[in-house]
């Protein structure tokens, strides 16, 4: 049973949704006015804000903006259900701070099945975390406790000892996988990966962003999270409330599963991270993989089923030899031409080679050229991503226009 | 029967001039929105819930009025996200039992719209732009379905529709996709 905030100037959808919500088990507070619905849920608590755009007063745009300032409510997911269908309404909302976007008429079994999917992954990510006692979790605020690996519960320790376990059979599931790849450090493999998660959230697609490093990865920092666990916390046996337990959200609405903020020994198994794959692909759209600088065994299986390999690389000697070698290795792990996308990184201000030559040298084309941006040092130290700065950077209109194509 | 006895239903509709775009409910009654649109003894029709957005920001919401008059003449395109919103299937096939879907595309003096026009029996520009035929009568608009319309000078948001009805007046071309490219 949820505690949930309908925030509509339609009277007669106002009282459908009621009787809905309540069928459901959940209780409805109903308002027809944005400043209303602001100060209702501030002044209570509520699991849920369903949120209409067209309102007499405030428009639903600056309701989720205010909603999403305020620190009572910034958590609070929010579903948008509206008659406002074009693509640019939906963008232009996710950006305000939406979770969810229906529009008028919905549909009773899909609206019931978005409600619960929201509700879902909100208690997942309030819930204290499954390696904390109850009454010590971190307050927000405060510096994240350290993650306790428990000797044989969890997947770097206990993989001989638990059964091993596999994909469920039947079809895959729809969520795409992109692995961002860099098999040289410091090219700007995970911001890449970052903005990218960012400008596909932004266009309105559920995106999760896993670190796969096992040397202390840098998305945390980038996004300046403070995840409650991170994937060496997993239990040996992993389904899909598993899964919704250890991402974490960003406020831009992307999700992240966490690299432990320590070296850890030994990465995940393959097979371990195959089946978090396939609960991941079911949660969401999209799935980014930001590999460690190694073919590892998450990465092999990451690669196996991923749509694009984003081979990111710099203008400069040594990271074109290395990608040399990485593109005769790809396809012999079953990757096509078109599934290898190269992405030329410029992350200094330093004239390197020219793109013809890195395109000379690898024998094929660069498929996206992203250009040095001298905001991109402030946003690391800052913990704000280019994607999430109000003006659009060179940067990021190449990253969408690419992301669009994937 | 009466005026009071006639089923009544309020419908969401996206209308886009040259300059905005027009968000709004309109009551129809059971010849649904092709018989409000093209109903000719009306040159303007009533809109509650308005809410002006202008096409260079089509999200931003710039004016909301309760309620509005709507002069058919300047309705360039209007947006339904449902075909059943559009009328009786029988209303709007001119009565035909057998329709042919044709891909077309049309232009006005702002936007370009490629869309789906249901034809009896071959593609006749002359039934879609001038006389009877996919639901326009001697009304205004035409009836056409799964439109994605560009503005010219706003190319970068284009809108989509499953239903849409365009003033015919207002088209300045009208093509079949398979006689060309677009």
């Amino acid at each position: 049973m949820a505690y949930i905030l309908l925030i509509d100037d339609d009277n007669d959808f106002r009282n459908v949704l009621k009787i809905m919500l309540t069928r459901l088990g959940h209780t409805p507070t109903l308002t027809g006015r944005g400043e209303d619905g602001i100060e209702q849920a501030i002044a209570s608590k509520f699991d849920l804000v369903i949120l209409d755009l067209m309102l007499p007063d405030l428009d639903g745009y600056e309701v989720a903006r205010r909603l999403r300032s305020a620190p009572r409510t910034r958590n609070i997911p929010i579903l948008i259900i509206t008659a406002r269908a074009q693509a640019a309404d939906r963008e232009v909302a996710m950006q305000a701070g939406a979770d969810g976007y229906l529009t008028k008429p919905v549909d009773p079994r899909e609206l019931a099945t978005k409600i619960t999917e929201m509700l879902t992954l909100n208690r997942a990510e309030t819930a204290p975390a499954p390696s904390e006692k109850p009454g010590t979790g971190p307050i927000a605020g405060s510096a994240p406790s350290a993650p306790v690996a428990v000797p044989g519960t969890n997947p770097l320790t206990a993989q001989s000892a638990a059964p091993a376990q596999t994909v469920p059979p039947g079809p895959p599931p729809n969520g795409r996988v992109y692995v961002a790849l860099g098999l040289r450090g410091g090219v700007g493999a995970t911001t890449f990966a970052v903005n990218l998660a960012g400008v596909m959230s932004r266009a309105g697609r559920r995106v999760c962003l896993v670190d796969l490093s096992p040397s202390t990865g840098h998305v945390t920092l980038h996004l300046r999270l403070r995840p409650r666990a991170t994937w060496a916390d997993l239990p040996p046996l992993i389904d899909s409330g598993v899964v919704a337990q250890f991402v974490t959200r960003h406020d831009s609405s992307v999700f992240v599963l966490a690299a432990p903020p320590q070296p850890v020994r030994a990465t995940m198994s393959g097979d371990v991270f195959q089946v978090l794959l396939y609960h991941l692909r079911n949660f969401f759209t999209d799935v980014i993989v930001d590999s460690a600088p190694v073919l590892d065994d998450p990465t092999v299986a990451a690669l196996s089923v991923c749509k694009h390999v984003l081979v990111v690389i710099n203008p400069e000697v040594a990271t074109v030899q290395a990608t040399q070698g990485t593109l005769r290795v790809l396809p012999t792990l079953g990757l096509s031409e078109t599934q290898i996308k190269l992405v030329l990184n410029t992350p200094t201000s330093e004239t390197g080679i020219p793109a013809a030559a890195v395109e000379k040298a690898l024998g094929r084309a660069v498929d996206l050229a992203l250009p040095f941006d001298k905001q991109q040092n402030t946003a690391l130290a800052q913990g704000l991503p280019l994607f999430t700065q109000p003006s659009s950077t060179p940067l990021i209109t190449a990253l969408a226009g690419f992301a669009a194509k994937l | 029967m009466t005026e009071h006895s006639i089923p009544r239903q309020i419908i969401n509709v996206d209308f886009l001039t040259d300059i905005h775009r027009i968000s709004c409910q309109v009551e129809v009654i059971n010849t649904g929105f092709i018989g409000l649109v093209n109903d000719v003894t009306n040159s303007l029709f009533s809109a509650r819930n308005v809410y002006i957005s202008r096409l260079n920001a089509p999200a931003k919401i710039v004016a909301h009025f309760e309620e509005a008059a709507l002069p058919k003449a300047n309705l360039i395109v209007g947006l339904l996200s449902r075909r059943e919103d559009l009328g009786p299937a029988s209303y709007l096939r001119g009565g035909a039992s057998k329709v042919l879907p044709t891909q077309v595309f049309f232009t006005t003096h702002s936007f370009e719209i490629r869309a789906t026009v249901e034809v009896v029996a071959r593609f006749d520009p002359d039934a879609i732009l001038v006389g009877g035929g996919s639901g326009g009568g001697t009304g205004r608009f035409t009836v056409a379905y799964n439109g994605t319309i560009n503005s010219v000078f706003y190319p970068e948001t284009p809108y989509i529709a499953p239903a849409l009805v365009i003033n015919r007046t207002l088209v300045t071309h009208l093509a079949a996709l398979a006689k060309g490219r677009a």
